[in-house]
């Protein structure tokens, strides 16, 4: 228990907040038009997924757009430390349920749920304490910015990024436990099931993205050993990934494995799991403190 | 934002942690269902069948020569959901793959040169297409068409 609560100093937690908010913004005004077609698809297509069920039928698209401008202009507040105290949770809680609305029409990304959760997590934490417009505003407008603590090391800046991490490695141990208690169990390792989706996907390439068909993914489809040394690695990766949090260089050798998986998934099968193939999805990893913590970075 | 004691940051890491976990159950339930932002993560870990069923979209054009039309024109999110929206399409029946193929054929008309939209389906044996490169489908027929071009 005083290991969770070891302090840390502020700016751990702002580089996270800097990260995982630019990620949003990035993502959000990058595909903005992909974003607002969301708001036109048809409510045929529409099945309530995660908080978005609790929605009766599909939002109405001028009411839609408010939405995701307003989340935009949320993500913006997030990342530079906007009058924090509501803009954080307010921010964490409209893109919640803005990529669960987009999930609910057959669009379920699975990077997308280790951001959310992350933004969940600092929503909960005193993340603009410092590098944010609330800390260079000073005393004013308290009820609203983030001035619950100075720039010393503490323990409520330490246990969210011990939280982020826990959660990261969460998510990759639920994948390959996912793989071990399907069907195959440990024969998933051969490298036989990894060839199907393969195959699966440049079915979906050929018939539906024609031009997107790789030659290179081609050849390995037929390479049967080196798929099974794909596999084995990808499964000791995800199984092992409780192990991601029993030291600072465990968690940064692991997850070095594990974005450079998601590049090896990337290249051989063109899927692009986002958020942990910029890797912020890891930094928590490379922001816990050492024993001794300073104030400075 | 919320400041909190080391009592309430210990229940709500446990708490956040042990939701985060909870979908692990569903791997012990027959066909569970995949949710946002709580997931089991199932990606990969199923079993594929040696033979896939896939509809697609072909544009017809005056000559009789035809080409496949990418998703893109009728879904905005990627290939796969591309794949996802015309299979739930298609589960909806005629009428639905009917209004899918007159939006596509609007587009299609003027950007493939198109005279003739048809909605296909057909099975494929991985092993066939990309072991051995063999693209035909097995069993190929034709769900829907619409026409496309002038007057559509």
């Amino acid at each position: 228990m005083n290991a969770w609560f070891a302090p840390a100093a502020p700016w751990r937690l702002a580089v996270l907040r800097w990260g995982v908010g630019g990620f949003y913004c990035w993502q959000l005004l990058g595909e903005l038009e992909q974003w607002r077609k969301i708001g036109r698809f048809p409510r045929a297509d529409f099945e309530g997924v995660g908080p978005a069920s609790l929605f009766p039928s599909t939002v109405d698209p001028v009411a839609y757009d408010v939405w995701l401008y307003a989340t935009i202009a949320l993500a913006i507040c997030f990342t530079i430390g906007v009058c924090s105290r509501i803009t954080v949770p307010a921010f964490a809680l409209s893109s919640l349920f803005l990529h669960a609305y987009r999930s609910s029409f057959q669009f379920l990304s699975h990077a997308d749920n280790l951001a959310a959760l992350h933004a969940l997590v600092l929503a909960a934490a005193p993340c603009a304490a410092v590098w944010s417009v609330d800390a260079w505003a000073g005393g004013r407008w308290t009820w609203v910015m983030d001035r619950t603590a100075g720039p010393e090391p503490s323990e409520r800046f330490g246990w969210p990024i011990r939280l982020m991490c826990a959660v990261t490695a969460a998510t990759y141990f639920l994948a390959g436990f996912s793989k071990l208690s399907g069907p195959l169990g440990l024969a998933w390792a051969s490298g036989e099931n990894l060839r199907d989706q393969i195959g699966k996907d440049q079915l979906n390439r050929m018939l539906y993205a024609p031009d997107t068909l790789s030659v290179l993914t081609e050849r390995i489809y037929q390479s049967h050993a080196w798929l099974g040394a794909a596999a084995s690695v990808t499964l000791l990766l995800e199984i092992g990934a409780p192990l991601l949090l029993l030291s600072r260089w465990t968690g940064r050798i692991g997850s070095l494995g594990l974005f450079g998986m998601h590049w090896g998934i990337r290249t051989l099968m063109g899927i692009a799991f986002v958020y942990p193939l910029t890797g912020i999805a890891f930094w928590s990893f490379f922001l816990l403190p050492p024993r001794e913590e300073t104030p400075a970075p | 934002m919320i400041r909190v004691s080391r009592r309430a940051a210990g229940w709500f890491s446990a708490l956040f942690l042990l939701t985060v976990l909870s979908p692990i159950r569903l791997n012990f339930v027959a066909e569970p269902p995949d949710s946002f932002p709580l997931s089991r993560y199932p990606m990969f870990s199923r079993p594929r069948p040696q033979w896939e069923a896939r509809q697609w979209l072909v544009a017809v054009r005056a000559d009789g020569s035809e080409a496949i039309i990418p998703y893109t024109y009728w879904s905005s999110s990627g290939h796969n959901q591309g794949h996802r929206a015309l299979a739930a399409a298609a589960e909806r029946g005629d009428e639905a793959l009917l209004e899918l193929c007159e939006r596509v054929a609007r587009k299609a008309g003027k950007r493939l040169q198109a005279r003739w939209v048809s909605v296909r389906t057909g099975r494929f044996d991985l092993e066939v297409v990309f072991g051995e490169g063999d693209r035909k489908a097995n069993r190929e027929r034709e769900l829907a068409g619409c026409p496309a071009g002038e007057g559509t």
